[in-house]
């Protein structure tokens, strides 16, 4: 297999068993939020994370990821990624690998988290259908993955029984076997296996509606830049230097 | 013991001679104490590990508390406020007690786990005070690792914590899911500001102090 990863048609059939044909969801009162760390499969040393703020029936899906393979053959690698439903609700152990290839693909990996649910595309088109759109993908080693969509019914209910599952996928071949850097991709024969297989996988919790950032919580104050101790705490308190022109709130060390 | 991790620090901004608006570091919003908000849905634990299955939260509904928190005690820092209960901006950053009064008192975030629940309980509180006072989380450097910290309920219960450590975290990158993210169990992080510039009369950090439920 020594194609790039480039722009492909992808013949509908290639997906499978993997594709559901889904249904817009019904109304989900109140807002909930969902996230997950997303643990590493086959090898992978990347990291990411993800969180989906659903109010009524939109949702708002941020993932983040970092150190995915880079490039394929000179070109930046594509990584697909989707929110999986339908079966357990879990990201596969490495016994899940049937045919000994060291490698759990995506179809070996579908009786823990499912089939796809939502694409989640860096643009365009969320559902099922657009699941191995390359050109929707995410680009190279790191990347955020930014979406608001209405849920199909079978997100809304994988998200709210806590059986929705992320996986992004793309392997570097390199860290595979010889056996599964020389194996066809099962959903995509004419790409290699490690194209497809996942990478990064985790189950969505509910959690908190996660703020944006930290908080603004300092009281801005007249700015003196030659006044190296501006800020007065009183009660002992005073500012320290550091470093770089920064200052930190500290107690004085004498009373 | 005060552990920092992960001290990283802001480029200074280009330095200003006036008096700075109270913008990005406190802003002057009136505090909209609000009526006690319901509690959130307790969260279950993360599960990215394989073939872990997704495990319920453990606590029964006669131990959950529901009460929304109204006081905050820290006896080692000398501590004792009110807790406002407050949401996000719609910008979905958190929205803060009011920075024009002196000694506000700090706030609960209550879109965060009800203090007891499973799950990271999100209470802020101002380093400082508009007359050049301390705020009243001004001493938040000072708790080292076993420090108890207690909460008040509103129908009187209180749950005591732990805490485990402190650090500080530059706004630009501010680690979202290690301070948010879900919690296997009850836990409580305390935010003020830090890293103040003189020259901008800005606070560029927050500081993060990390407390477990007591056992």
């Amino acid at each position: 297999m020594n194609k790039a990863l480039r722009l492909l048609a992808v013949p509908t059939l290639a997906l499978g068993a993997l594709a559901l044909s889904t249904a817009p969801a019904m109304a989900h009162d109140g807002d909930h939020s969902y996230q997950s760390t997303l643990g590493q499969l086959n090898g992978s040393t990347a990291t990411g994370t993800v969180t989906v703020d659903v109010t009524g029936n939109t949702a708002h899906a941020v993932l983040k990821v970092s150190g995915l393979p880079a490039t394929f053959k000179d070109a930046p690698y594509p990584h697909v990624q989707h929110i999986h439903v339908g079966a357990q609700g879990v990201c596969p152990a490495p016994s899940a690998d049937k045919d000994g290839d060291g490698v759990v693909s995506t179809t070996e990996g579908a009786p823990f988290y499912g089939a796809i649910g939502t694409t989640l595309s860096v643009s365009g088109d969320t559902s099922p259908a657009a699941g191995l759109d390359l050109k929707l993908a995410g680009q190279g080693a790191s990347y955020t993955v930014d979406r608001m969509f209405e849920l199909n019914a079978e997100t809304a209910a994988a998200l709210h029984d806590g059986k929705a599952v992320v996986v992004v996928h793309g392997l570097d071949p390199a860290t595979l076997s010889p056996a599964a850097q020389a194996a066809p991709s099962d959903l995509v024969p004419s790409l290699p296996l490690a194209a497809t297989s996942p990478a990064l996988c985790g189950t969505l919790t509910a959690g908190m509606a996660m703020p944006s950032g930290g908080a603004d919580t300092g009281v801005a104050t007249e700015a003196d830049g030659t006044n190296t101790a501006g800020l007065a705490l009183g009660g002992g308190l005073a500012l320290v230097a550091l470093a770089g022109g920064a200052y930190v709130v500290r107690r004085r060390a004498t009373a | 013991m005060r552990q920092f991790n992960g001290y990283r620090w802001c480029l200074s901004a280009p330095a200003v001679a006036a008096l700075i608006a109270l913008t990005a570091c406190g802003a002057p919003d009136t505090p909209t104490a609000e009526p006690a908000a319901p509690s959130t849905t307790a969260s279950a634990p993360a599960s990215a590990s394989p073939q872990q299955p997704l495990q319920t939260p453990t606590t029964t509904a006669a131990t959950t508390p529901t009460s929304p928190p109204v006081s905050l005690s820290i006896a080692a820092i000398d501590l004792k406020t009110d807790l406002l209960s407050l949401g996000l901006r719609e910008n979905r950053s958190l929205d803060v007690p009011s920075a024009t009064e002196n000694n506000a008192p700090a706030s609960w975030y209550n879109g965060s786990p009800v203090p007891g629940t499973v799950g990271p309980s999100v209470m802020l509180g101002h380093v400082n005070s508009p007359n050049g006072t301390p705020g009243v989380f001004a001493r938040l450097r000072d708790l080292a690792p076993g420090d108890p910290v207690t909460v008040t309920s509103q129908d009187g219960k209180t749950v005591t914590f732990t805490v485990e450590r402190g650090a500080a975290y530059s706004k630009t990158d501010f680690p979202t899911f290690e301070v948010y993210g879900n919690t296997p169990g009850p836990e409580l992080r305390l935010i003020t500001c830090d890293g103040y510039d003189p020259a901008t009369g800005l606070f560029d950090d927050n500081y993060v102090i990390y407390a477990k439920i007591r056992p």
